[in-house]
């Protein structure tokens, strides 16, 4: 009876999570008559109509390439300055850790429209609407918590020992913690990586402000824009969405495991 | 290789002093042992010589080179730590080769050297392997090589075979011993254990409060303890303590505890002490069944095997005896103990009375 309920709150669960992303993987697979055909066809005639016209008439590949380098250089930087910062909080002797960690995790509480008239101003001022930078930013900023956090639990968990060895064995701070620290909490890296990349690949609300001209737009924004005043290309949209979506998911798969391990670490000892 | 000073040394932690004023020498090659109980300031000592602490007093010097102001990758010293600290994700050929990897050594002479020290510890099959799938005795031999191939002028071990089961402990012990006297470096070696500090050791210091109670040869310490935490620290089973008081009586001095009287025999050392309350100690190897002036009931015989030891309550105190294998006694009955001349003690107020 307890197998039974598990199962099907499972299957509530996962049908109802999934059937969005099928229903749109679908209706990219139609020809634009039966997209909007009623009653709805249900098996689609398998057509690439869509994708085709999703790159050709409303320049598809162009918002993904600035996705791509805005969720990367996020990424890059997050974690790069996650790394030196959750190493120091986790290992050096600093007063006030407690809060400093607090005020981590209050920043990125924050609503994001409570601080966008003022990101929209400072980035007015410094001239960076409408560039990578602009945009990356914001988001190095907004997923620096995360980062942080995920890794100063993973250094905090590796024992005192292997640091002193390190040390002893002529290692400089930096040489240890690229050396040592860092190939050890790689499944922490992976997890915080994975995490920022998959906020700034599908953030849209900044995108949205900051991003005016289509030059920078990124995939969310882009998307949203296929629709004119007149139409709603449905099958190009959802050929668009299936292309944002199945990166993450394979990334998700590739590295399931050290997902798992990074997100559970500190759960069990 | 070098020899090993250290002056005045005082460390503490939050206001806590953990080292009290410590110094010691250790000759170049020698053995030398830091032991006590936990929390005795053994292991900050030697962090404070690997550089992994700072004292707040106090000098250090390897050789003849003052080392306080250097780190710990300067000081050219190797360290092998209670939990082996090998790194997880390097093979056993890389960990052994790490430190000279630091330090930009040639490929070619760092390959020898790893091998040359896995030749002498055994473990060359176990070179391709990660940490992860060697044993407990296989990751202390890889730590101990790790600190030989770097060729350091002073070794400095952590409690290093703690964390092995009681078997492999003892054939690791002698594995030490044998490669102290192959390299003749200069070890200084943390434990709790007494049994590594009196088989390992050239020199005992052992350690309490962050004090030195007593610096020594193994035999010294153990024949000749200079206070009392010295005397039951060391030896298993402890040492038999009395309190009594010393008596003169007819030109012979008497030890005096309840309707207990032992004549002392000719120490002249006790005379001064007449009418004052001393703590007698008796090594258990030094009271035997037999005639003598130690009278009691039995509580406990232990069979040990190659001994006996014979638990005896006499006037309230329990003291252990120990006897030959084939004693047999049942509780209850009444026994009485003869001293030898050697193993017995006195102290008063906590010091040793007589010549140290």
């Amino acid at each position: 009876m307890n197998r039974f309920l598990f199962y099907a709150t499972t299957f509530v669960v996962v049908f109802m999570s999934l059937l969005p992303f099928a229903w749109f993987l679908n209706t990219s697979l139609k020809t634009p008559i039966e997209v909007t055909a009623i009653p709805p066809v249900l098996l689609p005639s398998g057509t690439l109509h869509s994708y085709r016209s999703a790159i050709t008439e409303y320049n598809l590949l162009h918002f993904v390439r600035n996705s791509v380098i805005v969720a990367g250089l996020t990424t890059f930087f997050t974690i790069l300055i996650s790394v030196f910062a959750g190493y120091a909080l986790a290992r050096l002797r600093l007063r006030y850790k407690g809060l400093i960690m607090g005020s981590l995790l209050l920043v990125s509480m924050f609503p994001q429209i409570s601080i966008a008239g003022p990101v929209w101003r400072i980035l007015h001022a410094l001239g960076w609407l409408n560039t990578y930078q602009g945009l990356v930013l914001p988001y190095v900023t907004l997923t620096l918590p995360l980062g942080v956090w995920i890794l100063a639990v993973f250094f905090t968990e590796l024992p005192d020992e292997l640091e002193d060895a390190a040390r002893i064995d002529g290692c400089s701070h930096v040489q240890t913690l690229f050396r040592i620290m860092i190939p050890l909490a790689a499944p922490g890296v992976f997890t915080a990586a994975i995490l920022v990349f998959i906020y700034a690949w599908n953030e849209f609300f900044f995108a949205l402000l900051i991003m005016t001209q289509q030059k920078f737009q990124t995939l969310p924004v882009g998307i949203a824009l296929f629709q004119g005043q007149y139409t709603l290309p449905w099958g190009e949209i959802a050929a668009a969405s299936t292309v944002a979506t199945v990166p993450l998911v394979l990334l998700v798969f590739l590295f399931q495991k050290r997902i798992v391990r990074g997100l559970s670490a500190g759960a069990v000892k | 290789m070098a020899g090993l000073k250290i002056r005045n040394l005082k460390k503490s932690f939050g206001g806590n002093a953990v080292i009290n004023n410590i110094s010691f020498d250790v000759r170049e090659g020698e053995f030398c042992i830091l032991l006590g109980p936990s929390g005795c300031g053994k292991t900050t000592v030697l962090r404070l010589i690997a550089g992994l602490e700072h004292q707040d007093e106090g000098e250090i010097f390897i050789g003849d080179r003052e080392v306080s102001g250097l780190t710990p990758g300067e000081r050219d010293i190797a360290m092998v730590f209670q939990s082996y600290a090998l790194y997880p994700h390097l093979s056993v050929y890389e960990n052994m080769a790490f430190p000279l990897k630091i330090k930009k050594r040639p490929r070619e002479e760092t390959d020898r050297k790893v091998r040359e020290a896995a030749g002498l510890l055994g473990i060359e099959e176990l070179l391709h392997r990660k940490p992860k799938e060697l044993s407990g005795g296989q990751r202390q031999r890889v730590a101990i090589g790790r600190a030989i191939v770097r060729n350091p002028e002073l070794f400095l071990f952590d409690e290093p075979l703690s964390n092995l089961d009681a078997k492999l402990r003892g054939s690791m012990r002698v594995e030490l011993a044998k490669l102290h006297q192959k390299l003749g470096a200069t070890m200084v070696y943390v434990t709790h254990d007494q049994v590594e500090a009196m088989t390992l050791g050239e020199k005992i210091i052992l350690l309490d409060r962050g004090e030195i109670q007593q610096t020594g040869t193994p035999r010294q310490i153990y024949e000749k303890p200079s206070n009392l935490f010295v005397a039951t620290f060391i030896g298993s089973p402890p040492i038999n303590l009395l309190r009594g008081r010393i008596i003169m009586e007819g030109g012979r001095i008497f030890f005096s505890s309840g309707e207990l009287l032992i004549d002392t025999g000719s120490r002249e050392e006790l005379q001064q002490y007449a009418g004052r309350e001393v703590t007698m100690g008796i090594r258990p190897e030094s009271l035997t069944p037999g005639d003598g002036p130690v009278k009691g009931r039995v509580e406990l015989v232990e069979h040990l095997g190659a001994e006996t030891l014979v638990y005896v309550r006499v006037d309230g105190t329990r003291v252990i005896a120990k006897a030959s294998p084939d004693f047999e006694r049942k509780p209850g009955e009444e026994i009485s103990l003869a001293l030898s001349d050697t193993g017995i003690h006195f102290f008063c107020n906590g010091h040793r009375i007589g010549r140290p």
